[in-house]
């Protein structure tokens, strides 16, 4: 029998974790998070996690946390991470999950670029374990009244006070979602537990989640893919999690098909570099992976390619793939995860379209010629609650089949940004929230084209270009202001490329078999990466005059861009003919 | 039996992220190559396993300093 989740939430459970409480009380024994960790096979049932989360609850009141405050969780993924997020929860807290630094990157320099952050949010408690505790102590994060807490294994507390428990009023802010991006201009989404809560039940409805579900995830928690759609949701409907790392996951991908068979996997969330990531590395293995009892595989957070889902299709269909399974959402933390989902009964909509008057003229209409041809795929019809708008330049609406930018209205949205109003009055226009996002809507479902913005997303992150030119303006040798990045579809890896051009003092850009062009290029995609967490795919030093600027002087970012990949195909043709 | 030698390595990572042979050295780190990123890593490291039949322990993935130290553990994992 299909175990239905309820089309709205029940009457009284207004607050997330009273949701969590009513599985806790009716499938206690229930598996609600399973670790495929490195570290970690643990299975953790509903009861044991209502018992941790009241463990940390506890220890947050001895350490004497301030409630409303927020409390900023600094753990590698795992169930210590989520109990001590569920626990500041439940103590009336703001919870947020942050990265932590990767090996690679410089600890101290990962700190004090979030000082910045830290003064703006004046957080509760920073959370974390002993090795960046000091380190966090060192580079100056902990100020005030901020308690800095050792996490600490759930087994090493006193059982917590489980009995009494108020549920939180409905417009209360649980949870702060943080944007990607340069340390100090991340921006906190506030989400309140209705807007939470609305989400999940009509987002349930549009994927048909059931509460037998077991959702396979390896995105990371501070991702809101990972975080509402592989965390939240399926704690308030009542599912199984199985919880995997994301480093070790990109490096092994395919224990990502061993886990689904495993422990029978049904749904799993993936941005679109991630289809091509398993296509290109994993070999279907049938004796130790399984596919068959996926019900989707949702792909989310970067622009959708039908060629991706060929590619993995192709590979996989040894493995049980079903031929609905491959699917697409459209999402971001403002409107708390989805707007858009196709249909799970269905393959998603592919449309034939004119890429010339697509591109140039903002409207949809079949291919001219072949060469014009241009295939897009559907990112569906709004989940219920949710509209779109599209709008022009003066934010008139559009008909159907023309582009412009997608506006969103919904129960899910956002009120606004942590202390940050301008940022806030920039995006939300009354009820509508401007996405910054180029699309069209045909026959009720929306076509997502790319941004209006500087925005750059790279295998599900998101970077703003000018956060990236602001980083190669403190690198010496390269002349400040005299850059730009931006990104160039790679349809091999179903992403973006980040690319970066700079202009050097000197001539040290003419020539790239140089020690000093070598060694500007080193620090180049160093010093982006302490700050950013990512390596340019490109970095390419040019001398003075090189970049395109505009009739006012700016850098311009289309034509340069134009430029690099104009020059790019004449050394590949050269090349093709020599 | 497999060669384990520098220069079978210096091949693979040419192959791997398109760039001359010769320009591959024992102090190559991922931020010289273009397009060394996480994701292309893990390309790489299964082409390595592959080639040399090997396989890496998962707590060095990410910690080999080098071109250099990931060739003295293939030649540490082939022994």
């Amino acid at each position: 029998m299909v175990a239905t989740v309820p089309p709205a939430p029940p009457a009284g459970q207004t607050d997330i974790l009273s949701h969590l409480l009513g599985h806790v009380r009716q499938t206690p024994e229930k598996t609600f998070v399973q670790a495929e960790l490195p570290d970690s096979r643990d299975r953790i049932t509903y009861a044991r996690a209502w018992r941790d989360l009241n463990s940390y609850k506890a220890e947050y009141v001895r350490q004497g946390v301030r409630p409303g405050g927020v409390v900023l969780i600094f753990l590698p993924q795992g169930w210590t991470a989520i109990a001590h997020y569920l626990g500041a929860i439940a103590h009336g807290c703001i919870a947020s999950f942050m990265p932590c630094p990767s090996a690679k990157q410089d600890a101290d320099k990962y700190w004090t670029a979030h000082q910045k952050l830290i003064e703006r949010i004046e957080p509760a408690a920073l959370v974390t374990n002993d090795a960046h505790a000091e380190q966090m102590r060192r580079n100056g994060l902990v100020q005030g009244q901020t308690v800095l807490m050792h996490a600490r294994a759930p087994d090493l507390l006193p059982d917590g006070e489980s009995v009494a428990w108020t549920p939180a009023a409905s417009d209360a802010t649980p949870i702060l979602q943080h944007s990607s991006g340069t340390t100090g201009l991340k921006k906190g989404v506030m989400l309140s537990h209705r807007a939470i809560l609305d989400q999940t039940f009509s987002y349930a409805r549009s994927i048909d989640a059931r509460a037998d579900d077991v959702v396979v995830s390896w995105l990371p928690l501070y991702h809101d893919m990972g975080l509402v759609a592989c965390l939240l949701m399926p704690m308030i409907v009542g599912q199984t999690i199985v919880l995997m790392d994301p480093f070790h996951w990109v490096s092994r991908p395919g224990t990502l098909f061993e886990a689904i068979a495993r422990h029978r996997g049904t749904l799993c969330w993936l941005p679109n570099f991630a289809f091509d990531h398993l296509a290109r590395i994993v070999e279907p293995k049938p004796e130790t992976m399984s596919l068959a009892t996926i019900r989707a595989f949702v792909n989310c957070s970067e622009p959708c390619h039908a060629a991706s889902f060929r590619r993995f299709a192709e590979k996989f269909a040894p493995l049980g793939l079903a031929d609905t399974a491959l699917q697409v959402c459209y999402a971001m933390a403002e409107t708390t995860y989805a707007i858009t989902q196709t249909s799970v009964a269905a393959k998603p909509r592919t449309i034939h379209v004119d890429r010339v008057l697509l591109h140039e003229q903002g409207r949809v209409a079949p291919p001219a010629s072949p060469e014009t041809d241009q295939e897009l795929i559907s990112t569906g019809p709004p989940i219920a609650g949710t509209d779109i708008i599209v709008l022009d330049a003066d934010r008139q609406p559009v008909a159907d089949g023309i582009v412009g930018e997608v506006n969103v209205r919904s129960s899910c949205l956002f009120p606004g940004y942590y202390k940050l109003p301008e940022e806030t009055a920039a995006r939300l226009h009354g009820d509508l929230y401007a996405t910054r996002d180029r699309g069209f809507i045909s026959d009720g479902e929306l076509f997502v084209l790319g941004r209006l913005d500087d925005l750059i997303i790279v295998a599900g992150r998101n970077f703003h270009a000018t956060e990236i030119e602001t980083v190669l303006n403190r690198v010496d040798g390269l002349k400040p202001g005299r850059n730009v990045a931006f990104g160039v579809a790679n349809t091999e890896r179903g992403t973006s490329d980040l690319i970066v051009v700079a202009e050097t003092f000197d001539d040290a850009g003419a020539d790239a078999s140089t020690p000093l062009h070598k060694s500007l290029r080193h620090q180049v995609r160093e010093q982006v990466f302490q700050s950013l967490s990512i390596y340019p795919s490109e970095v390419r030093l040019v001398t003075q005059g090189w970049l395109l600027k505009t009739t006012s002087g700016k850098i311009e970012r289309n034509g340069n861009a134009a430029k690099f990949t104009r020059e790019k195909l004449d050394i590949a043709s050269r090349r093709a003919s020599a | 039996m497999t060669d384990i030698g520098f220069a079978a390595l210096q091949q693979i990572v040419a192959n791997e992220f398109d760039i001359a042979p010769a320009s591959v050295t024992r102090e190559t780190t991922a931020e010289d190559v273009d397009g060394w990123d996480s994701v292309s890593h893990a390309s790489l490291i299964m082409a390595v396993e592959k080639a040399f039949n090997v396989v890496f322990p998962d707590d060095d993935i990410y910690t080999m300093e080098n071109v250099g130290a990931m060739h003295d553990k293939i030649v540490e994992l082939s022994r």
